[in-house]
């Protein structure tokens, strides 16, 4: 039985972002009460603060990556609420800004070692006003990282998630491997095994029963099995409305026993972004299941105790979360190299350049453990254009960093024009790395 | 104890990635310090609602009555008992429960009329932003001069706690920008986990 789809497209326009999704709305929609996207694609379209009335940054994936982008959005947002509002000192000018906890690093990427490509996707606090986004595996149409959000834009970017996390559910892709099927409740791929076995049953009998003649001489001996089998995310479609109680947020909506039950009068409230509506099959009752997608939220501030409890090492360190990065570039991942050698992947001389210049200019203050890294713009006429500093260690140290003050002489005018970006470490042994980012 | 918002801290070890593991463990007994930095932190958050958009009591009992919220909010004297649980507010007369249903009224209440002034609030966030990359106070313009001064009004005339007039600003625009993220739909949803992921509050400290 071929189902019936229809083309789906919806954009979301919070005022300085534009979120537009396409794909196809499966026939089995009407079950779930509203949309169940399949071969779905999106397009995001960001302000660039780095330029006045300059082009928007647009952004590119699929499916997964909107579910990671959705993830990392809502859990950083949340995080940003969680920080507690007294006790703060939250200064507002960002470069000196010390005042969020420091971002945490993926070490659950490191540890997991598979789908780095959407771990590398991350947001990291530079204010209470400003944000980092590395957009990780999304495709970036133009100059895309890392991306300075303001408050206002990251709210806009969560509310666009929002609301396409309410008003649509995307269906796992069909051909997915088989870390997709982690997200898959054991039930459900239970279910599949036996659907897919009466399916075999079935064709089993017609084949054998005086009327298989017919069947037996079409081209697929079993086109229930075949259908079932080339989209096992079909099966999944009814779990939707069956679990949105189960998986709505326990603290409102939620048949917890605790009195925490769905507010009556909430006006509209969405559901979470990371439940049902996003990935209808990564939401297991069992809070011990695995939950793979959430592995794809790679940075994330600390709670204040997390962050007394112990020092921890900076975020991005070049061997692992920006292996992307550093793939991409062929430039060397886990540098051990002499600080001021020319390296291959130096795409252009500017990285050596200011390899050259930290590597004689670097001392690290004492008492440092941590290794710091900042993200140089530079102008186009080759002086530093600003430093962003990436963690709160890298913050703090700012000012006892050899990184020249903006609009200093500091190298080579790049050739092209526009700003270029280059990765920063300072490590605390002495040594120094650059990387060219992308965005260039 | 019973019916008392119950919650743990987030247990210093967990992951961040397991962010709904803390609303699916409600251990049987409720952490006093987390209790209070709920009962705190909602206080202030109304606070912030009241010094910003300039209302009182009448305008929270309204959107309790406009939220079918009445009958745990149905006059003054309930609504100050409530708020009065702060363990940061002067006095010590006051209610010392806050229970699960009056909690998320004032998490509904809230959230509802951060929706109602969306605009407003985002303007002052906007204008914030500008101020701060143009290297100027938020004193200088009405809309931030003005929330700034009555927050700080209110707060040293309800709270026990001493501070510096910079920590309360610096409270003040925290709270202006959470009230940017509660005023969407999903707001009433992100509060609540705030006041259940929050460290225990503490008095405002003053800047180092």
């Amino acid at each position: 039985m071929q189902l019936l789809s229809s083309p789906f497209s919806r954009r979301y326009t919070p005022p300085t972002c534009t979120l537009e999704v396409t794909g196809l709305t499966s026939a089995l929609s009407k079950w779930a009460g509203r949309p169940l996207l399949k071969n779905l694609q999106f397009q995001l379209s960001l302000e660039d603060l780095r330029q006045e009335g300059g082009q928007p940054i647009q952004l590119r994936g699929d499916r997964s990556q909107l579910d990671a982008l959705t993830e990392t959005v809502e859990t950083y947002v949340q995080d940003f609420l969680n920080q507690p509002s007294t006790g703060l000192n939250p200064r507002l000018n960002p470069q000196t800004e010390a005042a969020l906890p420091e971002a945490e690093p993926s070490t659950a990427g490191t540890a997991s070692g598979k789908q780095t490509i959407e771990k590398a996707m991350f947001l990291q606090p530079q204010s209470l006003l400003s944000h980092t986004f590395v957009p990780g595996s999304l495709i970036a149409e133009t100059s895309a990282a890392p991306i300075s959000l303001s408050v206002t834009q990251l709210f806009d970017l969560a509310t666009a998630l929002e609301e396409y996390s309410a008003e649509a559910v995307s269906l796992p892709v069909s051909h997915s491997p088989a870390s997709r099927l982690a997200g898959i409740p054991l039930w459900a791929r239970a279910a599949a095994v036996v659907v897919a076995a009466a399916g075999l049953s079935i064709a089993a009998l017609e084949l054998f029963s005086p009327s298989s003649t017919q069947l037996a001489s079409q081209k697929s001996p079993n086109p229930r099995q075949s259908s079932l089998q080339s989209s096992p995310g079909k099966l999944l479609v009814p779990s939707p409305p069956a679990s949105t109680n189960p998986t709505s947020p326990p603290g409102f909506g939620s048949p917890t026993p605790l009195p925490l039950t769905s507010p009556p009068a909430i006006p509209a409230p969405a559901p979470l972004a990371n439940d049902a509506p996003a990935s209808p099959g990564a939401q297991p009752q069992n809070p011990s299941a695995p939950t793979a997608p959430k592995q794809q939220v790679a940075i994330q501030p600390r709670t204040a105790a997390q962050s007394n409890s112990a020092v921890k090492p900076p975020p991005l360190p070049p061997e692992s979360d920006v292996a992307t990065i550093a793939a991409a570039e062929n430039s060397p991942t886990a540098s051990a190299s002499a600080p001021a050698t020319e390296q291959l992947a130096d795409t252009i001389p500017q990285v050596a350049e200011a390899r050259s210049y930290f590597a004689q200019r670097w001392q690290p203050p004492a008492g440092l453990k941590q290794t710091l890294e900042y993200t140089l713009v530079l102008n186009a006429n080759g002086t530093l254009q600003r430093a962003v500093p990436l963690g709160q260690a890298a913050s703090t140290y700012l000012d006892r960093t050899p990184i020249p003050l903006a609009n200093q002489p500091f190298v080579s005018a790049p050739e092209g024009k526009g700003s270029a970006f280059i990765r920063l470490v300072l490590r605390p042994n002495g040594k120094v790395e650059t990387f060219l980012q992308p965005g260039n | 104890m019973d019916n008392l918002v119950n919650m743990s801290p987030r247990p210093p070890t967990s992951a961040m990635v397991d962010r709904e593991a803390p609303l699916l463990r409600f251990p049987a007994q409720p952490d006093l310090a987390q209790l209070d930095s709920m009962k705190a932190q909602l206080d202030l958050v109304l606070l912030a609602l009241e010094a910003f958009l300039e209302i009182g009591s009448e305008a929270i009992l309204q959107a309790a009555t406009e939220l079918n919220l009445a009958h745990l909010l149905g006059d003054r004297v309930a609504l100050w008992r409530l708020r009065q649980s702060n363990p940061l507010r002067k006095g010590t007369g006051g209610r010392k429960k806050l229970d699960v249903e009056e909690a998320r009224s004032l998490v509904l209440i809230s959230c509802y009329l951060a929706k109602q002034h969306q605009e407003k609030i985002r303007r002052a966030v906007g204008l914030l932003e500008q101020l701060t990359a143009n290297h100027r106070q938020p004193h200088q313009t009405p809309l931030l001069g003005d929330y700034l001064d009555k927050f700080t009004n209110l707060y040293q005339e309800r709270m026990s706690a001493e501070t510096t007039p910079a920590a309360l600003s610096s409270l003040a625009l925290k709270l202006l920008i959470d009230l940017l993220f509660y005023s969407s739909p999903g707001g009433s949803r992100r509060l609540w986990v705030a006041l259940l992921e929050r460290m225990p509050a503490s008095p405002v400290e003053s800047p180092p």
